[in-house]
């Protein structure tokens, strides 16, 4: 896969400079898989950046760090959106006060995230453990967009969740949203 | 921001801020429960759930029980205030500019108020909705509110002025131009009840039965908003002594005025009757009797139409030493409609108490006392006359500010 190996790329060659300063680095996955990054990319997630401060990890050694957590599958997926996004703007902090809009995915995270729930979840608790803010971030936005505006019994159907109301209790929320217009 | 364009006055075309839905090509996995997945991670669930709007968040509390609770607890965050408004701005005040808080439809709604100007919206009237995808709705005004500003199952009343003259934010708005409407909305205030009704202040039967409908007898009222649409001298006080005992007339915030006419749109239903001129349309603020709230409310007038701008703000700062703020507040201002010079009102006002939205209309005649942490004494003599203890409710060239507060209190 070219995205996982920078040295290959065209841009990088270009400036060759960059390249000496950028290092690589070495991902394993649960399941035993080595990935060869960008240090820069790799940096993305701040459980790698700190584990590289704090460990004072020697860039210039073939260190491995292992993932114990992320399989081979979710960490391809992981650093192939870290890549995409290298160049980003970090996230602007969340105001609570704010509509947290979910309508502005780029075109590419919307492809990147067409997946089955099971790895959408996966993803999720990667970018959780992994600490990346824009992958979270876009994950959660994806599961948003996945409920609003849909009807109860919808939001039920996609998720295949088993309504746990009782009938009484379920007319008692009905009773709360009767709404009739005073003439 | 958006505009929308405007025909020649003869139609209201008004651009659509209804965000597209977006449904995700995500596909279900077979022997997978999402949901339970989302759910064995804490704080997932909460995390999603912070993007979503309220009409949302309201259909999650009916999806399950577990998802009953995360959104309720972030709806129950959500104590800010929400507001829109409509007015004639722009390029050589070409453009109809629609304006709004950025949590308008995220916010956790109780009530909403909207002001209109009946000289130039009219209720009945159809009104085109434009949207991104060149679609043209049309839509009669209350459909157009409910559409798209109104959250779901929300309580709100429209209210017919002669000028609507609020003051969100002084950014764009030019405020010699009053706006067309303007939209106000109070978001659930913990411990605090709001509620509105109609009565006919001469049937004394009438307003027994509605204060019973509409005030538990362990509340009391922390606010009252009254609306008449005509002068009612003595019956006005048939209401308030059903509503205020007359030893705590001033320690409960009072104002409203003389408009046009009230239309209400709501959850209760329990009267079908047409009203008449009688009747009083109030809005009112509750309480529990021995619980207390993080909430509060101040009204104060300001009297005479002859003030200079700095006589007036020397009136607003003795309203701001008399009282103390909590971390959210707005003001609702009733200028007589009579009064010449009071487009500067406003900014006075937001130059002593910044950052305080002004929900403003001007009323044939003014309702409200005051009512601030040190009452003044009102006047003994005219009220032994009229045969009770309130203060002077009815006012001719004044404004009155009533200002609600909630929230931890600002020091």
């Amino acid at each position: 896969m070219s995205t996982l190996n920078t040295v290959k790329s065209p841009a990088m060659n270009v400036n060759f400079f960059a390249f000496a300063i950028m290092p690589n680095i070495k991902l394993q996955s649960s399941d035993g898989e080595t990935f060869e990054i960008d240090v820069e990319i790799a940096k993305c997630s701040v459980t790698i950046k700190t584990m590289l401060e704090d460990l004072g990890m020697d860039e210039e050694e073939e260190e491995v760090v292992p993932l114990p957590n992320v399989n081979s599958a979710i960490l391809r997926k992981v650093i192939q959106w870290a890549t995409y996004h290298k160049d980003d703007p970090p996230p602007p902090e969340d105001d609570d006060n704010k509509e947290k809009r979910t309508d502005d995915i780029s075109s590419w995270d919307a492809d990147f995230l067409k997946v089955d729930q099971g790895t959408l979840f996966e993803l999720i608790l990667a970018a959780n453990y992994l600490d990346i803010k824009g992958l979270l971030d876009v994950t959660c936005k994806t599961v948003a967009n996945m409920i609003k505006g849909k009807a109860p019994e919808e939001i039920r159907k996609t998720f295949n969740i088993k309504n746990d109301f009782t009938p009484s209790e379920e007319e008692q929320v009905r009773k709360e949203n009767e709404w009739c217009e005073e003439k | 921001m958006t505009f929308f364009i405007n025909m020649e006055n003869k139609s209201f075309c008004i651009k659509s801020i209804k965000r597209p839905t977006i449904d995700p090509e995500v596909y279900c996995k077979e022997n997978f429960d999402f949901s339970e997945a989302l759910e064995s991670v804490y704080p997932l669930l909460d995390l999603i759930f912070e993007y979503l709007d309220c009409n949302s968040l309201r259909n999650c509390c009916k999806v399950k029980k577990s998802w009953k609770d995360v959104a309720e607890n972030i709806l129950s965050k959500r104590v800010q205030l929400s507001w829109f408004t409509c007015f004639k701005g722009g390029v050589n005040n070409k453009s109809n500019i629609f304006e709004h808080s950025v949590n308008l439809n995220f916010n956790n709604v109780d009530l909403g108020i909207i002001l209109y100007d009946f000289r130039r919206i009219k209720l009945n009237k159809y009104i085109c909705v434009h949207t991104d995808v060149a679609e043209l709705k049309r839509r009669t005004v209350p459909e157009y509110f409910t559409d798209e500003l109104i959250p779901h199952n929300t309580d709100y009343c429209v209210i017919s002025c002669a000028k609507v003259t609020s003051l969100f934010d002084t950014n764009t708005k030019n405020l010699y131009h009053a706006s067309y409407f303007d939209g106000l909305f109070f978001p659930k205030i913990p411990k605090i009840r709001t509620t509105m009704f109609h009565c006919n202040t001469f049937d004394s039967s009438n307003i027994q039965s509605t204060v019973e409908t509409y005030i538990k007898s362990n509340e009391e009222i922390k606010c009252l908003l009254m609306f008449s649409t005509t002068d009612q001298k003595k019956s006005l006080y048939n209401l308030l002594k059903k509503l205020i005992p007359e030893n705590e007339a001033s320690s409960v915030a009072v104002g409203g005025g003389i408009i046009r006419g009230t239309k209400t749109f709501r959850q209760i239903n329990s009267t079908k009757r047409v009203f008449s001129n009688n009747d009083i349309f109030s809005i009112v603020f509750l309480k529990e009797k021995d619980v207390e709230a993080d909430f509060n409310a101040f009204s104060y007038i300001i009297y005479g139409d002859d003030l200079s701008k700095n006589e007036f703000a020397d009136e607003i700062c003795k309203f701001k030493e008399s009282i103390f703020l909590r971390m959210h507040s707005v003001v609702i201002r009733i200028c007589c409609s009579a009064k010449v010079a009071a487009d500067e009102e406003p900014t006075i006002f937001n130059k002593i108490f910044p950052d305080i939205p002004i929900f403003g209309f001007h009323a044939d005649g003014e309702i409200g006392w005051n009512c601030v942490l040190k009452a003044k004494e009102f006047n003994d003599s005219k009220s032994k006359k009229a045969k009770h203890h309130y203060p002077n409710v009815r006012h001719q060239w004044s404004t009155v500010f009533v200002l609600i507060t909630w929230g931890t209190v600002l020091s």
